[in-house]
């Protein structure tokens, strides 16, 4: 497993379709699984305020205490190549980057 | 599609574990079209009744079961850092089974095992294993699930399979096929527990055990959104802050799923176990719901009613209508020699009700406990409406003559009520354990457990552990908390918008914002069980069947199940209250004994008929500082105007001064026919027999229940189902649509009817049960009857019990009005109580404190005088000393000297300093007040002390700490859950000391108060001496606080409690003392009002505070403890005089401003100039306020209409309108059924005092001799 980290641009409709990795278009074929991991809130910027830490509270939008990350693990390919990728994000959100792939 | 059911769901009664109350889950089971729902709390069934009634509203089917945690043999903790305060594990996270009920034989086999469980092992702690549940579970009415947190299932997540089919394989010896594997899939990642993996692993276990598996959602949280919630709980439950490594939550999953959700996560698991899809799986899981379905009626038992066997009474069923007969026949010859028809009537009526109920048993149970505490030689009194039977006062349960005082039964037992009645007892508090042992040892305790109490999270709670698991600062966290008076957490950013003083102390800013949320969502969640204050079960012995028991904190056995559940499961409970007056009078009693007073004899159950003038020429006089109900400055206000002269009279006071009574105003009218200032107004002649009593003012529930009988005819226990009726909007509909025609029917003209009608709804939620009121009254005589006659044996009780709303303090004032010495502490003459003592040397005669208005007249008008008596400080009173160590005092008294008391009291080092620099050891070292010039060869205080240094570093120097001995339990043996919850409780004090008794020094001749070298050192200034009082005894004993601000107070020429009255009406003046209460009561404008009372060392000052000054000052109001207030005069009466605040500060801080002007060399002008200065300045924080103004509009209704009400009586409407809300933001008003508006702060207990410096218990503000 290789893992990148890189932001992605995904084609999503209930999961997703399509996703653009390093300008190269990959079809969804069939989806693994899923999963979601919610976020530490209590370390935002909206915890922190509470506690008085104030110094970073602009910029920081995980006040949110149901913020979660989900995770898809996908098949996909485009042509002949096939491989199987994690896809995550926040939930709700457009924030997507491919987390890894595996061979 | 098969419905899903969920099978294992944590309430909020799984104690901060599930995030949601049972009929929360419940509605939104029922949202998602589910015909059952299952309630599976930790380590009991806390929730199940509460869930199986909301089920039954819902029309849907109760699942009942348990969550066990289990400890399998071998097991260790994971070393995981989860560290609690002290360093101990909190959470062991043992691996855990559920066990459901598939019958009503299950709820027992439930109830048992959860009662093994907790009686085994360590109390709060309870610990299954696997053989205890196979010995209460195989071959009975339960199914066992092993799921994801089971040990199987951790073992699947580790990857050993192998090890995890083992462990399935011993469970599956122990159960057969009573248990099942339970998968559960939150999507969580990798393989970790509840991860679709692992929910494949369990489920190919079970293929290949040939087991049934099923789908649970480990639900913890009716929806997502309150995932936060579940956090905060995990990390209060273990005592740490917020972190992953704490919680269990991995995802938001863990809530009630519809049944799509559900299909997605079980065709995912399914299909990981090799399965094609989840469809199996999903028809396993409702097959086992279907299995389990309980029905709330007959299975769990919803609406029954279970009495102890009459043969535990020494009765049978046969005999025990004649015995109950003819016990109430002896009983009313032996209360009242002569047995009237009239009276005979009325016994055969009430028997032939109680007969027709079958509640026999019941009155002979309760006659028996009564029997019981009288025959321990405790005073027994009962309360409630229980005094309106004549079969209660016949059995002698109640001591008022329910016929002399025109009491009812209906109120109390009706024919068309099935629910059990509601006896309460009112015993003494001090001695309230014996009766519960007593109780226990005479019915067994297979048929007796406590009642618990849940206790839930409210604002404070709240705050400090979301403040905690948020890692704030303790002290941050603290200050917080104590700002909020005790209300709701829900109502926590409603406060913060409503009260001046919570913005003014930051709490309003809009950081906070994630903090209060979360402190809103915990409101009402289970944190904690706890014994019951007063409630007793007592039962058949199948209560172990019906009921899970499990150790209180003093060892006795107590159900898991609260008032309300056992009122619901039909148990018989009794109402075991400990009431403080109630020890206070039996130590008078014994005081009286015991110094052998003169005057009329102390029998206080032969005071009938309650009749004494010069009781009630006291009571008249508002001198009822001490007595039983009537001692609040309100209840002394209206004695004073009401001047009560019976017995009946005293009934009605009592009735008057109750929430309903005061909000709907009925005390106005009611004394100005008393006073003869009006004629008494009927609406029509027949409701003059209802209403006679009270010169037409409706004040109590039976006159409701009378009028409602006479004008419809129909009889008293319809009435009183009617009344019942009337509580709410919706019944009052439909009364009225029954009442109206019978009146007409009736011949009451349409207008009278109307007018009647008006009064039944205005008034029939608020009267009060004169019953009730009676047998109050009876403690109320009583107690004004002691402190007539014996005021210093009764002081002395009431000092040693506390049961009033006022601080002792002012309690040694009231005695020192009464000409009653106030005696220091003495090593030789103090006890663990206060006693009395006749005063034989002349130097202890009384000294009245010095204060600014001498020349007033003294105001102990109306109090007895007791010349020549003095109550002794108790050692109870000095911080620290321990009873252990105060027993050892007393039994070991007298001393000779401070080396004799050290080698024989065995006393730790702080405590004797502590009674050093109280003076208990003055008198044997002679020690007097400090003078200027202090006689040569005189023992001072300082000298005790350095001579104790000494004694102690003797002592330390062969003395090796003793190694703390191991806890060790012995092995427990029995079946009886009263032994093994007395095991399992707090070990009882090592009583019976054995102390060395005195040397003999009679031969030696020496002064054995030689021992202490006189060094020379000044003695204790009088400031020291009344700050060390205060810091020790928490009591100004040899001065009056007050006293070092009298020069102040003179030079602003502040009024005086004493001189009050000389004051015109609207004069405004300034005065000050020590805080001695705050209360914010009900009254009719939904307005809140501050009620401030203070001490000032010549009597109480009653301050008002309207919402236009509470901007600026409630603050103040509410921290500071020594108080200078600004007023204005308002004369209520001949006698009634009441200040109208505008304004308040901290009598310290403006002293400092005083003192440090005078020490800086200012003229006396000067030096006011300053104060004055301070005073015309407005507190910051108020403008602040009024940006909250306005901010939205007033609630529906608002207040507009209200500007045209009369006020309610004693109070002053704020004089400008248009400055009503006076930085007083938003005001929210509660509208009650019968219209009524109020404050949502008022009944609530106040903030705290916040003040550091605030000595032990120097005030408090226990509501009042409620008698709670």
């Amino acid at each position: 497993m290789r893992t990148y980290h890189e932001p992605i641009h995904v084609l999503f409709a209930e999961e997703p379709r399509q996703f653009i990795w390093r300008d190269r278009l990959l079809l969804v074929k069939e989806v693994h699984g899923r999963w979601s991991k919610a976020s530490s809130w209590w370390t935002s910027g909206q915890a922190r305020a509470v506690r008085g830490d104030a110094s970073d509270t602009a910029g920081d939008a995980g006040g949110d205490t149901l913020a979660e990350r989900e995770v898809w693990r996908v098949e996909a390919g485009n042509g002949r190549h096939r491989g199987v990728y994690e896809l995550a994000r926040s939930v709700d959100a457009d924030d997507w980057v491919l987390e890894a792939v595996l061979d | 599609m098969v419905p899903f059911t969920h099978l294992r769901v944590a309430s909020g009664y799984s104690f901060q574990y599930g995030a949601s109350q049972p009929d929360e889950l419940v509605a939104e089971a029922l949202a998602h079209g589910m015909d059952s729902l299952a309630i599976t709390d930790r380590g009991g069934l806390y929730g199940a009744v509460r869930c199986a009634k909301a089920c039954l509203q819902a029309g849907i089917s109760p699942i009942v079961g348990v969550d066990l945690a289990v400890r399998p043999a071998g097991w260790s903790a994971q070393r995981r850092p989860t560290a609690a305060r002290g360093g101990q594990l909190r959470d062991e996270r043992l691996p855990r089974v559920v066990v459901l009920a598939t019958s009503r034989a299950g709820w027992g086999v439930l109830c048992s095992l959860i009662t093994d469980v907790h009686l085994d092992g360590d109390r709060a702690d309870p610990v299954a294993t696997i053989e205890m549940i196979a010995r209460h579970c195989a071959g009975r009415d339960a199914l066992v699930l092993l799921g994801a947190d089971s040990d199987a299932g951790e073992l699947i997540t580790d990857g050993r399979v192998g090890d995890a089919r083992g462990a399935v394989l011993r469970w599956r010896e122990a159960l057969g096929d009573q248990l099942l594997l339970a998968a559960t899939n939150h999507h969580t990642g990798g393989r970790a527990v509840t991860s679709a993996h692992q929910a494949g692993g369990i489920i190919r276990l079970a293929d290949q055990l040939g087991m049934g598996a099923v789908l649970t959602n480990m639900v913890r949280m009716a929806r997502r959104s309150q995932a936060a919630t579940v956090d905060v709980l995990d990390a209060s439950r273990r005592r740490v802050p917020l972190d992953v490594r704490n919680i269990d939550r991995r995802n938001a999953e863990g809530y009630l799923k519809g049944a799509a959700p559900m299909r997605h996560a079980a065709d995912e698991a399914a299909r990981i176990a090799g399965r094609g899809d989840g469809n199996s799986l999903l028809a396993a899981t409702r097959c086992v719901a279907e299995r389990c379905m309980l029905d709330p009626l007959g299975d769990v038992g919803l609406g029954e009613i279970r009495l102890p066997e009459f043969e535990t009474l020494g009765t049978t069923r046969a005999e025990a209508a004649g015995e109950l007969r003819s016990r109430c026949e002896a009983g009313l010859v032996r209360r009242g020699g002569e047995v009237g028809r009239e009276v005979l009537d009325r016994l055969d009526d009430e028997l032939s009700v109680i007969g027709g109920l079958g509640f026999e048993s019941y009155f002979l149970t309760v006659a028996g406990v009564v029997d019981l505490v009288r025959g321990m030689g405790i005073r027994c009194a009962a309360r409630g409406s229980g005094a309106g039977s004549l079969v209660n006062y016949a059995l002698g349960i109640s001591g008022v003559d329910p016929i002399r005082y025109g009491l009812i039964m209906e109120r109390f037992l009706s024919p068309h009520r099935q629910a059990l009645p509601d006896i309460d007892l009112d015993v003494e508090s001090a001695r309230r354990t014996e009766i519960y042992d007593a109780i226990l040892a005479t019915f067994g305790g297979q048929r007796v457990a406590c009642v618990a109490m849940i206790e839930t999270y409210r604002v404070r709670h709240a705050v400090r552990d979301v403040g905690a698991a948020l890692s704030l600062p303790p002290a941050e966290i603290d200050a917080m908390a104590k700002a909020f008076p005790h209300i709701r957490a829900r109502d926590a950013r409603a406060a913060l918008r409503d009260l001046p003083e919570l913005r003014a102390a930051g709490l309003g800013e809009e950081r906070l914002d994630l903090l209060f949320g979360l402190v809103e969502s915990l409101d009402g969640l289970p944190r904690h069980i706890a014994l019951h204050p007063c409630g007793v079960i007592l039962s058949d012995s199948s209560l172990g069947q019906r009921t899970p028991l499990e150790a209180s904190f003093g060892g006795y056995p107590m159900s898991q199940f609260d008032k309300d559940d056992v009122e619901d499961l039909g148990l018989l409970k009794l109402d075991v209250l400990g009431i403080r007056m109630q020890s206070a009078m039996a130590h008078a009693l014994v005081e009286i004994d015991r110094t052998g007073a003169t005057g009329p004899a102390p029998d206080l159950e032969a005071l009938a008929p309650f009749d004494d003038p010069a009781v009630y020429d006291m009571i008249g006089h508002r001198a009822t500082l001490g007595c039983f109900q009537i001692e609040s400055p309100g209840q002394r206000e209206l004695v004073g105007k009401f001047g009560p002269e019976t017995f009946h009279d005293l009934i009605v006071d009592i009735s008057l001064f109750r929430p309903g009574p005061v909000k709907s105003d009925m005390v106005t009218p009611f004394l100005e026919a008393r006073q003869g200032w009006a004629e008494p107004q009927y609406l029509h002649p027949s409701l003059i027999p209802a209403l006679e009593q009270t010169y037409g003012v409706v004040v109590f529930h039976e006159q409701i229940i009378m009028i409602i009988s006479a004008v419809t005819g129909c009889t008293l226990a319809q009435g009183d189902e009617i009344r019942r009726a009337l509580g709410d909007r919706q019944g009052q509909e439909k009364v009225r649509e029954w009442f109206t025609p019978q009146a007409r029917e009736r011949g009451y003209a349409e207008e009278v009817i109307e007018q009647i009608w008006f009064i039944l709804e205005s008034f029939a939620s608020f009267g009060f049960c004169k019953a009730h009121a009676a047998a109050f009254a009876l403690p109320t005589y009583q107690s004004a009857w002691l402190k007539r006659h014996y005021p210093a044996h009764f002081l002395s009780g009431i000092l040693t019990h506390d049961p009033g709303m006022y601080p002792k303090r002012l309690l040694l004032e009231e005695a020192r009005r009464m000409d009653i010495a106030i005696l220091g502490l003495d090593v030789n003459l103090s006890a663990g109580q206060y006693r009395v003592e006749r005063l034989t040397r002349p130097e202890e005669a009384v000294r009245m404190p010095e204060h600014f208005a001498m020349e007033a007249t003294a105001s102990a008008e109306g109090l007895p005088q007791a010349t020549g008596w003095g109550i002794r400080l108790s050692l109870a009173d000095v911080k620290g000393l321990s009873a252990q160590e105060i027993e050892r005092v007393v039994a070991a008294a007298p001393y000779v000297s401070l080396s004799d008391f050290w080698v024989r009291a065995r006393v730790s080092v702080a405590n004797v300093e502590s009674l050093i620099l109280a003076g208990a050891f003055d008198r044997i070292y002679g020690i007097g007040r400090a003078a200027s010039v202090t006689r040569r060869g005189q023992v001072t205080r300082r000298d005790l002390l350095l001579a104790l240094a000494d004694l102690h570093r003797a002592r330390r120097s062969d003395e090796r700490a003793a190694a703390k001995a191991k806890g060790y339990r012995p092995q427990r043996w029995g079946a009886d859950p009263a032994e093994l919850a007395r095991a399992q409780g707090a070990p009882p004090p090592p009583s019976g000391q054995a102390v060395q008794v005195a040397l003999d020094f009679e031969d030696g001749g020496d002064d054995p108060t030689a021992d202490v070298a006189i060094t020379g050192l000044p003695e204790m200034s009088d400031d020291q001496r009344l700050k060390a009082e205060l810091e020790i005894l928490g009591l100004d004993v040899s001065e009056h606080i007050m006293g070092r601000y009298l020069p102040l107070l003179r030079a602003i020429g502040a009024s005086s409690s004493r001189v009050l009255l000389q004051h015109r009406n609207q004069a405004e003046v300034l005065v000050a003392g020590v805080k001695v209460a705050t209360q914010t009561p009900p009254v009719r404008s939904g307005r809140r009002v501050i009620f401030l009372t203070l001490d000032d060392s010549t009597g109480p000052v009653d301050a008002t505070f309207f919402e236009d000054v509470q901007g600026p000052y409630a603050a103040t109001v509410f921290s500071s403890w020594l108080l200078l207030v600004r007023g204005k005069i308002r004369r209520t009466g001949p006698r009634g005089i009441s200040i109208r605040a505008t304004g308040a500060w901290d009598l310290g801080a403006i002293y400092e401003a005083w003192k440090g002007a005078v020490d800086r060399g200012a003229g006396e002008e000067e030096a006011v100039a300053a104060v004055v200065e301070l005073l015309d300045e407005v507190p910051e924080g108020y403008s602040r306020a009024d940006d909250w103004q306005g901010r939205e509009p007033v609630g529906p209704g608002g207040d507009q209409g209200l500007e045209g009400e009369p006020p309610p009586e004693g109070f002053e409407p704020p004089p400008d309108p248009l400055s009503r809300a006076g930085g007083m933001g938003q005001r929210r008003v509660l509208v009650h059924a019968s219209g009524f508006r109020q404050s949502p702060y008022a009944d609530v207990k106040p903030a705290g005092t916040g003040a550091a410096e605030a000595p032990r218990k120097l005030w408090h503000s226990s509501p009042g001799s409620s008698g709670r």
